[in-house]
């Protein structure tokens, strides 16, 4: 069961993460509009395992769940800095 | 050019494998003492990395003598330890010396 | 590295690879075949054999017969000839939507005289679309190469050991030969199969993560693609009628600013209106990336309306992963070391695949469900793929919708195929089906007779390779705590 509810955070918040990630380096970057948008795609691709692989690498379920939200609240400020409104 | 360089990454392969515990004892069907396996080891290195420059050399773009050289080198390494593997399993004529004749395992 | 870690990463590895393997290995399989889609295209049609065509001439003959066929349809998509395919392959729009598409004789220009085939096209499409209708295809293909590399990197973590055991490769031991041949294979293409399965999912990186996409150009996302390719955005019809200007000066012209990239593909956007738009896209042979040097002419008057090359750095790395993907670049050293890698990660999934069941069994529990599932997939897709190859030969030459029945062959043989693997025990069942793809590839081989040029004898020589192992698996004795129960 709790592995169950582990690989749902890390599946879905990884994804989530990655979708944030590549709307934060939209906004944030200083090139110009494609760029930015291509770099935020290859970004978010290289975060997607990353964070799964997270989401397993942390002991504690609560501790994978504590660090998603942290980084997607992260992301999510910058990108609101950025100019982003969802 | 390319086929030297391909040849090179072969023989660097071999030595490579001459420089892995499991693999020298496999091609000489001896234990080879760590300071040969290191010298193995780097001089293999060092033919891969030659290997790489020729590519370079005879293609004259970075990224395609690197994606040639990345996959080439990969399936020498395979052709290598299919070499220890044959070498391991052919018949061993019988010496005095020889006591081990299968892998360590 | 800490000992949970490890077991955590062997767990992921685990089942990421058990989800994944079997869409993976079809994946796999088939763009396997696409590096050489082209030589495939030639293959199933041995009309072409020994024919040469000139780009240009041939794109004249092949817009002329569209011109007088489909004078109504809101776009032609051409692939001009090449050395690699000497004919024109065109994909164009009926008016009430359906696409259609057929190689066009370089010479006159129409279909008739070629066989309808889709030839390499299919296992192109169906490497990324799975036969899955438009998303979720993609999108499949799209999570099962995230899972690749996922699984790729922590199979890193996972087999840690494999450098002390390296180099050695001990056949006839049962589980730790399979272990042996999963890591060898797996270490030493490693970067190869990070790259391919990581530019994999670039290549479809829009459709898995358009959030970015979608709230920087506020839910205009072809604004997106228009950005990326700006010579390449077509201008809307008119609706007055337009004649297409003189095709010959604007393919020389075409041809004159591509140099030595060549012609690589021709769209003809809204031919028979006023705002006929005719974009030319240079070849990319020459380089990595899949950017290529791009012209738009204006279709009625054959004026240049924009040239247009790549510079922006990070679209350029884009690109450049998109083309290590697709490898148009690859002269033919590079070709073959393609294909004899992916060949080799279909090995690492299939013995991986095979080494989990070994373990259950191991542990006592019962895979024989898994096994025989297994069976059907690692040895029925080659006799399905096999399959395709036959039909193009054994179909005639003049049956309705040819090409969509060539399809229904490969997808009715995998359909059995499962059958016959799931009602045999899986030990009878690997040894039928291995035999079955054997004879299959040996089919291919036959029909590439007279083995005259390079194409018929390079697929004749890797299908007797793979049904030499095919063979070899079949005749193998079961390994002690293999496949002897």
């Amino acid at each position: 069961m709790s592995m169950l509810v582990r690989t749902a955070t890390a599946i879905i918040g990884g994804y989530g993460i990655a979708a944030m990630a590549a709307i934060t380096l939209s906004w944030c970057l200083p090139w110009s509009r494609a760029e930015n948008v291509t770099a935020g795609l290859l970004a978010g691709l290289l975060l997607w395992p990353a964070m799964v692989m997270l989401g397993f690498a942390l002991r504690a379920s609560l501790h994978v769940c504590i660090a998603i939200t942290g980084i997607a609240a992260v992301l999510a400020a910058l990108a609101l800095l950025g100019g982003w409104r969802p | 050019m390319a086929a030297v360089a391909i040849l090179g990454e072969l023989a660097g392969a071999l030595l490579l494998a001459l420089g892995n515990a499991r693999g020298g004892h496999a091609l000489l069907r001896r234990p080879v003492p760590p300071a040969r396996r290191r010298l193995a080891r780097n001089a293999g290195f060092c033919l891969l990395g030659a290997a790489l420059w020729g590519l370079i050399r005879a293609e004259g773009d970075l990224l395609f003598a690197l994606t040639a050289w990345a996959l080439s080198s990969g399936s020498a390494c395979i052709l290598a330890a299919l070499a220890c593997t044959m070498r391991d399993r052919a018949p061993v004529r019988p010496t005095p010396r020889q006591t081990v004749t299968g892998p360590l395992s | 590295m800490r000992p949970g870690f490890r077991a955590a990463m062997t767990w992921l590895h685990d089942w990421t690879g058990i989800l994944t393997g079997w869409v993976l290995l079809a994946i796999v399989l088939s763009g396997t075949l696409s590096v050489f889609r082209s030589e495939i295209n030639v293959w199933m049609r041995p009309e072409l054999a020994g024919r040469t065509a000139d780009p240009v001439r041939a794109t004249i003959a092949a817009i002329d017969w569209l011109h007088d066929h489909a004078p109504r349809s809101p776009a032609w998509y051409l692939t001009a000839a090449n050395p690699r395919a000497p004919f024109t392959w065109a994909v164009w729009q009926q008016p009430d939507g359906p696409f259609v598409q057929h190689a066009l004789d370089p010479a006159s220009g129409a279909p008739d005289t070629i066989r309808d085939t889709l030839g390499g096209e299919f296992f192109y499409r169906f490497h990324f679309e799975l036969q899955i209708p438009y998303p979720f295809g993609r999108l499949v293909a799209a999570v099962a190469a995230m899972a690749l590399v996922l699984a790729l990197v922590t199979g890193i973590v996972a087999h840690r050991r494999f450098f002390a055991d390296f180099f050695t490769f001990r056949p006839h031991k049962g589980q730790r030969s399979w272990l042996d041949a999963h890591n060898l294979l797996g270490v030493t293409v490693l970067p190869f199969h990070l790259v391919i399965a990581f530019s994999g999912a670039v290549t479809l990186a829009s459709l898995l993560l358009p959030w970015g996409i979608l709230s920087a150009y506020r839910g205009a996302p072809a604004q997106f693609q228009d950005a990326l390719s700006p010579a390449m955005a077509a201008r809307p019809a008119t609706g007055t009628p337009g004649t297409l200007a003189p095709m010959e000066p604007i393919l020389h012209e075409a041809a004159r600013r591509f140099g030595p990239d060549g012609i690589g593909q021709i769209y003809v956007y809204n031919p028979g209106d006023a705002a006929a738009t005719l974009i030319a896209i240079g070849g990319n042979g020459r380089h990595v990336g899949f950017d290529s040097h791009v012209l738009r002419f204006d279709g009625t008057t054959g004026r240049i309306l924009a040239d247009y090359r790549e510079h922006r750095p990070m679209i350029s790395t884009f690109a450049t992963l998109y083309g290590l993907h697709v490898a148009r670049f690859a002269p033919p050293l590079t070709r073959w070391l393609y294909f004899v890698c992916g060949l080799l990660l279909a090995a690492v999934i299939a013995s991986g695949l095979r080494l989990r069941t070994l373990r259950r069994r191991r542990q006592g529990k019962s895979t024989e469900a898994v096994e025989r599932l297994n069976a059907g997939m690692i040895a029925g897709i080659p006799v399905a793929f096999a399959g395709y190859f036959l039909a193009n030969r054994l179909l005639p030459a003049t049956l309705p919708d040819r090409a969509g029945h060539e399809v229904q062959a490969v997808f009715t043989l995998w359909g059995l195929m499962l059958v016959l693997a799931a009602a045999l025990p899986s030990a009878t069942g690997w040894r039928v089906l291995s035999v079955l793809a054997m004879l299959a590839l040996g089919g291919v081989a036959g029909f590439s007779a007279p083995w005259l040029n390079g194409i018929d004898q390079g697929a004749a020589i890797v299908a007797i390779l793979l049904a030499a192992g095919f063979g070899y698996a079949a005749s193998r004795r079961p390994a002690p705590g293999g496949r002897a129960r």
